[in-house]
């Protein structure tokens, strides 16, 4: 007994259990539906899928150190509202407003981890603040929708190459470079460490605080391009872009597997998370449960998920 | 400043003269240390030289961890001269004295348990080249040195969470080896080891020192010091009262400098209870308790209602343990406990209070007491029942209680409703008590009840306990200082590796024969 419950725990500490209940998803939907999968359905599931993935990797970076980072949505908001509201379907000032959009997440991943590590603010409250004050300004500079993004933004967005976007192309080859990173840089190791025990990892000769400012940095970074990904599908930024991103990315990695306290979590697990709460919203639209039911199913699924994997010994959230 | 000449004792000279030929790793001279006007350490010399085990013996509070804190740079001297190598150092830190190659190991393990062994090893000093770590030469070093240290069994790539605590030691012992260490202080590592393991760690160390590293091994076993050690220091009441190579001192020796009160300095004042009287009949009785990792020993003994019972016995003898099973926090593997010739199922701490048996925790400020809430509070927890009618707890009623029990301990505090941890230790303590009084117990359960408690307290807490003997209730006090143990009980068991080896009563019980039997492993 006591075999069984470790190993299905360590399938869902190893991200993998959350893949099996995708593709059991995945496999229920198809035979539940005729438009699931479908020529039309599946580019479309890709495309909506892409922002959650790119924001739940940051979190997931700021999670591994011990960190969380609430600040996302509001800066996936902002990016949206800027590139698309400067750029005005201009592609040089699109290009311009995007990277001022950069700069923006460098400066808020710096003011965060500032607060977090100089001021010793928990990163939990001082995100939140940055969170109201990014909302402030996304709603000082418009409260309606504001210009457009430039149309070959939106068509390499939409294009695809057989059944694939592109974007989703360039997505997973982000992935394989974060990957790569996260098993071979010296930094993701120390994010471990940090985020399993701050005073191990600096008694250990690691110096915390950049590496704490370096999972936040990242986090934000992270965050504009999923607000860049966001508005390319939107075709124009709204003020409501983004809203409540940050906790479905926070339930994705740990529905992936990863520990909310840090120091423990794969990739692929959280990933998995993303995954599989587009999935969730997708099947339950192309099988035709009404709007309004939805939330049942989707929190259903997500609390017996956990429920069945996470077990008394040997896991913890 | 003090010169350390003048004030150096016979025990300090003695290293000194000994090992006039090549120069100490690390020199301690004149060392002094005192936490609010209590002092730690006095004036202690200390030599350690590289492919030594310099074993380091003494009671709690004899001044053993304020030394190695010093050495490691936890803590900082009021006076003295620590020289590395001949040079004057300060450690302002931990990871300063981890820089000049000093690793403390301590009890409580400081690993990453969802790190893999070989990550363990290298965190923060990754090989690697740029921003990149080289994994496989990660695992290969990692291996190397676990195969030099003689843990063959380990493999570098296994998350360390997975492995017994025996091999986490042994790997933590390696993490010392890959930051340059060339003085490891192992703080009682065999506390945590069966006889086995304790062969491979004996193995370690004698690898360690091989390579030329100097090793401070802290223990309380005495065998273990003929088995292992070069050099012996024996402290207490923060003097060093032995410093001899260990060839050149026996047990008894090691045992009377550990006791000894011919150096009377701050002694705490001793009290004995009356000898209380045990009433009629038995009240707890353990047949055949196997405690959990204890290889098949069990324990028996029984506790007459009205009788104090002393538990002694070293870190992981079981003298805990034992209190943990009555209290119903963790199930023993076989036998039984029978309270009023009745047997019990301990199944959780609320069974076991319902049954009449109560603890006061060894940790009151994690596991006695919620620290921010009220006494008031605190100290009805446990019978909220009792004072409630429709599930709603009578405030006047709790008031009540607090104020009767408040008196009768003379707790002093400045109102009802003051959050506990505002209280001094010994007032916490006394809450702590309450608390379980309050059930009415037929058992209580004491583990380190005079731990952090100021000597005023201290007698105070010593009358409740005896009078809640003389009002029948059976009593079993677990402390590692062995004079509170004699101060409170009537009768002493000593417990070792899971059972009970030796029991003592009346003028028997003595501080220097418990130390013996709990101390000396029979062959």
């Amino acid at each position: 007994m006591n075999v069984v419950s470790t190993r299905v725990s360590n399938l869902f500490t190893n991200g993998q259990a959350v893949w099996i209940i995708v593709a059991g998803l995945a496999v229920t939907s198809t035979f539940l539906s005729d438009t699931f999968l479908t020529e039309r359905n599946i580019p479309n599931l890709m495309q909506q899928t892409i922002p959650l993935i790119i924001i739940t990797v940051g979190l997931f970076i700021a999670i591994i150190a011990g960190q969380i980072d609430l600040s996302v949505a509001a800066v996936v908001k902002l990016t949206a509202v800027l590139v698309s509201g400067i750029g005005d379907g201009d592609m040089g000032k699109f290009l311009a407003a995007a990277a001022l959009a950069y700069a923006i997440g460098l400066t808020v991943g710096l003011i965060n981890s500032l607060l977090v590590v100089v001021f010793k603010v928990p990163a939990f409250i001082a995100t939140l603040g940055m969170f109201s004050v990014l909302e402030g300004l996304v709603l000082a500079y418009t409260v309606k929708g504001v210009g457009s993004v430039p149309i070959p933004v939106v068509d390499f967005f939409y294009n695809q190459v057989g059944p694939v976007p592109q974007a989703f192309i360039a997505l997973v080859l982000v992935l394989v470079l974060v990957f790569f990173w996260l098993k071979y840089s010296r930094l993701a190791l120390r994010l471990y460490a940090v985020g399993g025990d701050p005073e191990v990892a600096r008694r250990s000769g690691v110096n915390n605080g950049p590496v704490i400012t370096w999972s936040l940095v990242i986090c934000s970074l992270f965050a504009v391009t999923a607000g860049l990904a966001q508005v390319s599908r939107a075709g124009v930024g709204v003020p409501s872009t983004g809203e409540g991103l940050e906790l479905l990315a926070i339930t994705a990695v740990i529905i992936g597997g990863a520990s909310l306290m840090g120091g423990r979590g794969k990739l692929i697990g959280a990933i998995g998370g993303a995954v599989l709460l587009a999935l969730i919203d997708n099947s339950l639209n192309m099988i035709g449960v009404s709007q309004y039911s939805q939330g049942l199913f989707r929190g259903g699924i997500i609390v017996l998920a956990i429920a069945l994997f996470v077990t008394k010994r040997g896991s913890r959230l | 400043m003090t010169n350390y000449l003048l004030h150096s004792n016979s025990a300090n000279d003695r290293v000194d003269a000994e090992e006039g030929g090549h120069p100490p790793l690390l020199r301690m001279r004149g060392i002094n240390k005192s936490f609010v006007g209590i002092a730690a350490l006095i004036d202690v010399n200390f030599d350690l030289y590289g492919g030594q085990v310099h074993a380091l013996l003494g009671q709690n509070g004899a001044g053993k961890s304020t030394l190695i804190s010093i050495m490691s740079g936890a803590l900082q001297p009021d006076s003295g001269v620590i020289e590395l190598d001949g040079h004057v150092v300060a450690f302002a830190s931990p990871s300063d004295a981890l820089k000049n190659g000093v690793v403390a190991v301590y009890q409580e393990l400081s690993l990453l348990p969802d790190m893999t062994v070989a990550e363990n090893l290298f965190v923060g000093i990754e090989p690697g080249w740029g921003p990149f770590t080289n994994r496989a030469e990660m695992r290969n070093k990692a291996r190397e040195i676990l195969d030099i240290l003689g843990a063959v069994g380990i493999d570098p790539g296994v998350v360390v969470g997975s492995l017994s605590i025996a091999n986490q030691q042994l790997v933590e012992i390696s993490k010392s080896l890959t930051r340059r260490a060339r003085i490891v202080i192992l703080d009682e590592p065999s506390a945590v080891l069966g006889n086995q393991e304790l062969g491979l760690l004996y193995a370690m160390v004698r690898k360690l020192t091989a390579s030329g590293i100097a090793v401070v091994y802290i223990t309380h076993r005495l065998d273990e010091v003929e088995e292992i050690a070069d050099v012996v220091t024996v402290m207490r009441d923060g003097l060093k009262v032995l410093g001899e190579s260990q060839s050149a001192v026996s047990q008894a020796m090691m045992i009377s400098a550990m006791v000894g009160r011919e150096l009377l300095l701050d002694a705490p004042p001793k009290w004995q209870v009356g000898v209380s009287q045990a009433m009629e009949g038995p009240s707890l009785v353990l047949i055949g308790v196997e405690l959990p990792g204890m290889d098949g020993d069990t324990m028996d003994f029984e506790v007459k209602s009205g009788e104090i019972l002393g538990i002694a016995g070293l870190t992981g003898s079981g003298r805990s343990r034992i209190l943990r099973v009555l209290a119903g926090l963790e199930p023993p593997l076989q036998g039984k406990v029978m309270l009023d010739n009745q047997e019990v199922k301990l199944r959780s701490p609320r069974s076991a209070i319902s049954q009449g048996i109560v603890l006061v925790p060894e940790d009151r400020k994690k596991l006695g007491l919620i620290m921010n809430q009220s006494v008031s509070n605190n100290t009805v927890l446990s019978i909220l029942r009792r004072l409630s009618r429709w599930s709603f707890v009578s405030r006047s009623g709790s008031r009540r209680h607090t104020q009767l029990m408040v008196d009768k301990m003379r707790i002093k505090l400045a109102s009802l409703t003051q959050e506990v941890r505002y209280l001094s230790g010994g007032n916490q303590q006394k809450v702590v008590v309450a608390r379980c009084l309050g059930t009415n117990p037929k058992l209580l359960l004491l583990d380190e009840p005079l731990r952090g408690v100021d000597i005023g307290a201290k007698s105070e807490i010593i009358d409740i306990i005896g009078q809640v003997a003389e009002q029948g209730t059976a009593v079993i006090v677990v402390s590692s200082e062995i004079e509170d143990v004699l101060a409170l009980t009537d009768r002493v068991i000593v417990v070792r590796d899971g059972r009970v080896v030796k029991e003592l009563t009346g003028p028997n019980a003595t501080e220097s024969k418990i130390l013996e039997c709990s101390s000396v492993r029979e062959s």
